[in-house]
């Protein structure tokens, strides 16, 4: 193991880059123009930071793998791929910012400074490899979005989010930190590579899986799943859009990406060994709860903005049933590298997906305002084809229609479920597709008033170039990814490689017998 | 380097979508005449196809195959002479539909135009592709731009229509992806091949090989998928809603193109996937057919509204072809493949002609015609010699569809050989079946003829009628060529007929080999013995250098194994 600084650099980069542009904004003066120049000065600490990520990719063969801080950060395949999407999404946030106007030009340096220090949280929580350091990079970013949030000072309603989701994040970090502190209290460490083969030992009691499951509430709603999804929709709707979209897109990619680590690194699963339920149990009712809650919530929404906060919530389902694809339930298949490659894949199409659309919603109203109701959204596609194209295409991603890389991504988790488990998810798999049959209801009704109904106001839509280049590059993105997924999908297998699940061979024996609700095969089918 | 003819019929529509949408948005005229350009083009891709397709060779033919996604994901075409008349069909279809807007779409062309090609290229990928994934994407790429087609350039309650539309279909496809993924992982999770499948699903003792209870479950699947899209009897109901409210050009493609791609799914993937379940459900599937068949034709016999009264007709017509299909002999399914484009031509044809007569009245209800005959001469040949072709007149297309479709039930009736449960009932139950069917027929000559009776003759009642124009240049040139192929069909189908005649013999005698392997309990071990002589038939064929491809029928069984009477 190497400890070599520069591998951290596009993380120190990233908070260099949000400490100057706090300083410079110093300097500026009050209420002049855009924020244009800070757009571009982020853009391009955010495009050398990618840059920097890039060269450390591992070419064929080589692998890299960089402990820091005693083992508690690592930069490894997948901390350098979870970067790259951290970063490529939050350049396109921040490039679609351009132009709005957060109320009181509120798109001053603190905004830019605010989303980078949020994504130096995110990006730490991908590398951290410790319980504590995980903690502090998910306070880091809470405490930046707790502020972006409530970004519209003068709106009650965007104070009433941030307020809520200000206390429904603490209690979330409050449980986390409380199921941090049993684990430490029964094991005796915070590293997740020590953590793993104590559990898999399976001494542990109660204290154990209370503490996992603690854990594993926290991160419930840090990715917003039911029962713990009451914040987001507030948090969504009345956050400034840009903003909406970094959360649904960015914040819950990085979130899951965390989450991923511990399950594997700290072979989460493992510590359910003597709970009364099993992992997998937990996991399927969650995620099925998850995405039919979801859906069925988003149905009846009126405003976009808060049905996309729905359907966040259940493709957090979705996502969840990724997580089934740990080791113990699919030990033995060769084919479970590529199952942890799909789940990073579905997590850019639907990060880029919602991106797009919050960025064009962010386009209806220049200040922010509760101006994207789905009667606002009617004649839109005589006002703006080419931005009523752009809200259909991600709209179409999301509901999984081909050819978009919504379309591969679901279908890709869906195989894999299915191969993996020997054909013992069926019913999930079938559940999840009836529940896409819900969410193409709500998706296709934005649609319906963009080109079907005419609209009687005469609504304008502010422009901006700068913009502009981060839509259509996400929607050539996205039709690109679901075209010719296979590159995306090499690397996403690449990274998700170093995410070994360290099973103590001596242990296997008495395997998490009761972990899987189906038996384990080898593959070979009957 | 062979020319990809396949991938040129497939994606040249797709190449004229860029060419359209960059187009300045005054110029809706220059839109059109670039996508009717392209299509024209595809369809002169597709004669060339029609040209150099073996109608002597069974298997597929030009087959492209390309690694897509790692290398269980294929870009895998091939055309056979079940899928070369349906994609005749549809490069002839596409443009027609796009003249045939030209008054009733004056708004969003630009927009309609791409929507139209995209469709094509949908249409034409579906019915080519031989990877399912493949398949599967053009087929779920088939529903955003009917979704528009009918959402935005459709008729007062075109909302509710579409969405009805969509999700009758997604729920369906969707299950059908279900059914997907788990033949996939069945076969082993290494490939989405069409032939993998079609070898290793069905065999006994196969690594991918089905017990019966999945195969009912898939079948049911993969079978609702497509019975939707027919639309079977009691999926139908979303049919007439989507026919009244869709513009005359989506009720083109739609009639014309899109409910075939149900019936190509029967025969394409359901049937060779899970022959057991087919053979096993054959009996209740032609019980609903016949029920679609006569049902279809009384409620199109009560309809006021023309284009209502054909969206029913076509509920009966592809009743007609499922039943032909699920007899599953030589002459049913050959008859059920021509019926296909037989329908395709002639339900679009209807609909040009009903839209024709919207177009100048903004009516549809008949009570508000009569005695147009005397205004528009023309137009009352074109929509005569249409309906005759629906009943099924000799002359017309319709009546060789539907005599062999016929003539394959009564021999299945007579001469059945597999046995999907008791011999004796079985043969009964397809005689009946094909006696109420024929009466279906009978039933269309009732209402079609009764519809020509109150549209075009007797006295002209209403005024303004008697001032209606003929057809214009545009119109003879979107109805006539349809016509034509109406009369031509009818007259010389052998040209068409034989392009898919070695498809069929090896279709349906690799189907019963395959059912008399399989795995249905209640006649597996008569199947067994009528196997065992059946290969022992194929060798000496083979050996005396036929192709052994064997006509059970001519097949004098040894005692023992005897057909007849043996089950009861």
């Amino acid at each position: 193991m190497t400890s070599d600084l520069f591998q951290l650099a596009p993380l120190l980069l990233v908070t260099l880059a949000g400490i100057s542009i706090l300083t410079m904004d110093l300097f500026r003066r009050r209420g002049e123009g855009g924020g244009t120049h800070l757009v571009w000065l982020t853009t391009a600490g955010l495009a050398v930071a990618l840059w920097l990520t890039w060269n450390l990719w591992p070419g064929d063969g080589e692998g890299i793998t960089s402990a820091f801080l005693a083992g508690s950060v690592m930069v490894d395949g997948y901390t350098l791929f979870v970067w790259s999407m951290l970063l490529v999404a939050t350049i396109a946030v921040v490039l679609y910012s351009h132009g709005f106007d957060f109320e009181n030009n509120l798109d001053n340096g603190e905004y830019y400074c605010l989303l980078l220090f949020a994504l130096v949280g995110m990006m730490l929580m991908a590398a951290a490899t410790n319980l504590l350091v995980l903690l502090l990079a998910l306070e880091t970013l809470s405490l930046a979005l707790y502020a972006l949030v409530g970004m519209k000072r003068s709106s009650a309603q965007s104070a009433e989010a941030a307020l809520k989701y200000f206390l429904n994040g603490g209690l979330a970090s409050a449980l986390l930190l409380y199921g941090i502190v049993l684990l430490w209290g029964e094991t005796g460490t915070l590293a997740y590579a020590e953590l793993g083969p104590v559990l898999a030992a399976g001494e542990g009691g109660p204290v154990l899986y209370i503490g996992g499951s603690l854990l594993l509430v926290g991160f419930a709603f840090k990715v917003a799943a039911v029962p713990f999804h009451m914040w987001t929709p507030d948090a969504y709707q009345a956050a400034p859009t840009p903003v909406g979209g970094f959360m649904a897109g960015v914040v819950k990619a990085a979130a899951f990406a965390a989450l991923l680590r511990v399950v594997y690194q700290g072979m989460l699963p493992e510590i359910f060994g003597k709970a009364p339920f099993s992992y997998a149990d937990a996991v399927i009712l969650i995620s099925i709860l998850t995405m039919t809650v979801g859906n069925l919530l988003a149905m009846h929404q009126q405003d976009v903005k808060r049905m996309l906060a729905y359907s966040s919530i259940s493709h957090a389902g979705y996502l969840l049933m990724g997580l089934l694809l740990v080791p113990p339930l699919g030990s033995g298949n060769p084919g479970l590298r590529v199952a942890n490659g799909t789940l990073l894949f579905y997590l850019v199409a639907y990060g880029l997906s919602t991106l797009l659309a919050f960025g064009v919603l962010a386009r209806l109203a220049r200040d922010g305002g509760q101006e994207s109701t789905l009667s606002r959204l009617a004649g839109f596609s005589r006002r703006r084809p080419a931005l009523a194209l752009l809200l259909t295409l991600a709209l179409v991603s999301l509901a999984g229609f081909p050819p978009t890389a919504g379309f591969f991504a679901k279908f890709a988790l869906l195989r894999d479920l299915m191969v993996l488990s020997n054909g013992k998810l069926v019913v999930l798999v079938v559940i999840a597709l009836l529940n896409t049959l819900l969410s193409v209801y709500y998706y296709l009704k934005p649609v319906m008033y963009i080109y079907m109904k005419e609209g009687e106001n005469e609504a304008k839509e502010f422009t901006s170039f700068t913009a502009n280049i981060a839509l259509v590059a996400l929607a050539i993105l996205i039709l690109f990814l679901g075209l010719f997924p296979g590159r995306l999908l090499s690397f996403a297998d690449t990274g998700a490689k170093d995410l070994t699940y360290q099973h103590a061979p001596n242990l296997r024996s008495r395997g998490p017998a009761r972990l899987a609700p189906f038996a384990i095969r080898d593959g070979t089918g009957h | 380097m062979e020319l990809p003819i396949l991938s040129i019929v497939t994606l040249l529509p797709l190449l004229g979508i860029p060419l359209v949408a960059f187009l300045p948005r005054r110029f809706p005229g220059t839109a059109r005449a670039v996508s009717l350009t392209v299509m024209v083009l595809t369809f002169g891709a597709a004669l060339y196809l029609f040209g150099v397709f073996d109608g002597e060779v069974a298997g597929f033919q030009f087959v492209e195959d390309k690694e897509w996604v790692f290398d269980s994901i294929h870009y895998k075409l091939g055309v056979d002479g079940i899928s070369l008349l349906l994609v005749m069909l549809t490069a002839f279809l596409t443009p027609i539909a796009l003249l045939a807007s030209v008054q009733s779409v004056g708004d969003r062309v630009r927009e309609f135009c791409i929507a139209l090609l995209a469709l094509e290229t949908a249409m034409i990928g579906t019915f080519l592709a031989l990877d399912l994934f493949l398949f599967y994407v053009f087929w779920e790429l088939m529903l955003i731009p009917m979704y528009l087609i009918i959402g935005v350039w459709g008729g007062p309650r075109r909302v509710y229509a579409t969405v009805k539309f969509v999700l009758y279909t997604m729920v369906g496809s969707l299950l059908m992806l279900a059914a997907l993924l788990y033949i996939y992982f069945k076969t082993g999770g290494t490939s989405f091949d069409y032939s993998f499948f079609t070898s290793t699903l069905a065999k006994d003792g196969a690594v991918g090989a089905l017990s019966m209870k999945e195969q009912v479950f898939l079948f049911a699947a993969f079978g609702l998928a497509f019975a939707i899209k027919v639309p079977f009897f009691p999926f139908h109901t979303w049919l007439p809603d989507a026919h009244v409210e869709a513009p005359t050009a989506g009720s083109v493609i739609l009639a014309g193109v899109l409910l075939k791609m149900g019936t190509y799914g029967f025969i394409r993937f359901a049937i060779p996937f899970f022959p057991d379940a087919a053979s096993l459900y054959s009996a209740p599937l032609m019980g609903l057919a016949v029920v679609g068949v006569v049902y279809g034709a009384l409620v199109a016999y009560a309809q006021q509204d023309m284009k209502k009264l054909v969206a029913y007709s076509s509920v009966s017509h592809l009743g007609l072809v499922m039943l032909g299909m699920f007899a599953l002999t030589r002459e049913g399914i050959a008859g059920s493949v021509l019926q296909m484009v037989n329908h395709g031509l002639t339900s679009a044809a209807l609909f040009l002609c009903v839209g024709f007569l919207y177009e100048r009245r903004h009516t549809r209800a008949m009570a508000d015609y009569g005695g147009i005959a005397r205004v528009m001469p023309l137009f009352t040949v074109a929509f005569v010699i249409v309906t005759l072709s629906s009943i099924g007149l000799p002359g017309t297309n319709g009546f060789v569809g539907e005599l062999l479709i016929l003539v394959g039930l009564f021999k299945e009736g007579i001469g059945s050989v597999l046995l999907p449960g008791q011999l004796f009932q079985w043969r009964t139950f397809v005689l009946i079946a094909a006696g109420l069917a024929a009466s279906g027929i009978v039933l269309g000559a009732v209402y079609m003829l009764n519809m020509l009776r109150r549209v075009l003759f007797g006295p002209i009642r209403h005024e303004a009628n008697s001032q209606l124009s003929d057809l214009s240049w545009r119109e003879k040139l979107v109805i006539f060529p349809i016509v034509v192929l109406i009369i031509w069909i009818g007259v010389a189908p052998g040209l068409f007929l034989g392009k898919t005649q070695a498809t069929v013999d090896r279709y349906v005698s690799d189907y019963q080999a395959r059912v008399m392997k399989g795995r249905n309990p209640k006649t597996a071990k008569r199947n067994q013995a009528l196997l065992k002589e059946l290969v022992e038939i194929q060798v000496k064929d083979h050996l005396q250098g036929g192709d052994g491809i064997v006509d059970l029928r001519k097949i004098k069984w040894k005692k023992g194994a005897t057909v007849e009477g043996s089950d009861d």
